[in-house]
């Protein structure tokens, strides 16, 4: 885990924005229906087939039950606290329970300008967006882009006056 | 048929391992990320969200689709011999 200092303190947390979980949920929801459907005909096939019947029933109740577990996964994997900012730094999680358990820490004392992005009619509406942290670098790392931020205006305005403030206190 | 039977159990078993697999490595993130929040000296209306409730309605719901799938089947596995 990471070592803070003493005197770091939480500034904000939050989780990424719920529109993540949107592709994941008209897959899953896209699969489930599948599966209900082949259920169906596994029921009205009964009379016509024992074979298909259970053929069908076993496709379709694997089907519903694999979308079930994968709903699952993608929520608890990404349902959790996943961006802080701290005095010190700010801390991204790109979590997948199993497979990924990312953490990407950039400190302040790094930190050259905050840019946000927040493109098209959905991000717009729904207040959310891309906040790139530029540490120098250059090009677009993705380590530096935190996608999917709820408000990100309001997150970019904090960072940068605590890079500000940590500026001051050091020059 | 009772060879489809074992097969269809065998998957119920597995599901239900990988359930609690799923539910055991969510806790230990959970816990860990509470544990920073409160090093970092976060209110506990931060790290007090109750997010474990999610791993209940996950078994919950687990239980209730592989019970209702398995009823099925053996309802299907009557209607048929």
């Amino acid at each position: 885990m990471t070592q803070f200092a003493d005197n770091e303190r939480l500034v904000d947390a939050m989780p990424t924005h719920w529109v993540k979980y949107v592709p994941q949920a008209i897959l899953c929801h896209f699969l489930a229906i599948i599966g209900i459907a082949l259920l169906i005909g596994s029921f009205l096939a009964r009379t016509l087939s024992a074979f298909l019947a259970i053929g069908l029933a076993l496709i379709g109740g694997t089907l519903f039950l694999f979308a079930h577990h994968k709903w699952f996964h993608k929520v608890m994997s990404e349902e959790l606290i996943d961006i802080i900012l701290t005095t010190e730094r700010v801390i991204y999680f790109k979590d997948l329970l199993f497979f990924s358990d990312n953490e990407h820490e950039i400190p302040l004392h790094r930190v050259a300008g905050v840019e946000v992005k927040q493109e098209g009619f959905f991000q717009n509406i729904l207040d959310y967006g891309t906040l790139w942290i530029d540490t120098g670098g250059g090009a677009i790392d993705l380590r530096r882009t935190i996608p999917n931020v709820p408000r990100p205006e309001q997150l970019s305005e904090k960072i940068t006056r605590l890079v500000h403030d940590e500026s001051q206190h050091t020059s | 048929m009772s060879i489809t039977f074992f097969f269809i159990g065998f998957v119920f078993l597995l599901s239900f391992v990988y359930v609690g697999l799923v539910v055991k490595e969510f806790i230990k993130v959970m816990h860990k990320r509470v544990e920073m929040l409160h090093v970092l000296g976060a209110e506990d209306s931060i790290t007090r969200s109750n997010k474990a409730l999610i791993s209940w309605f996950y078994v919950a719901t687990s239980i209730l689709w592989s019970g209702l799938l398995f009823g099925y089947f053996i309802w299907l596995a009557q209607q048929l011999s």
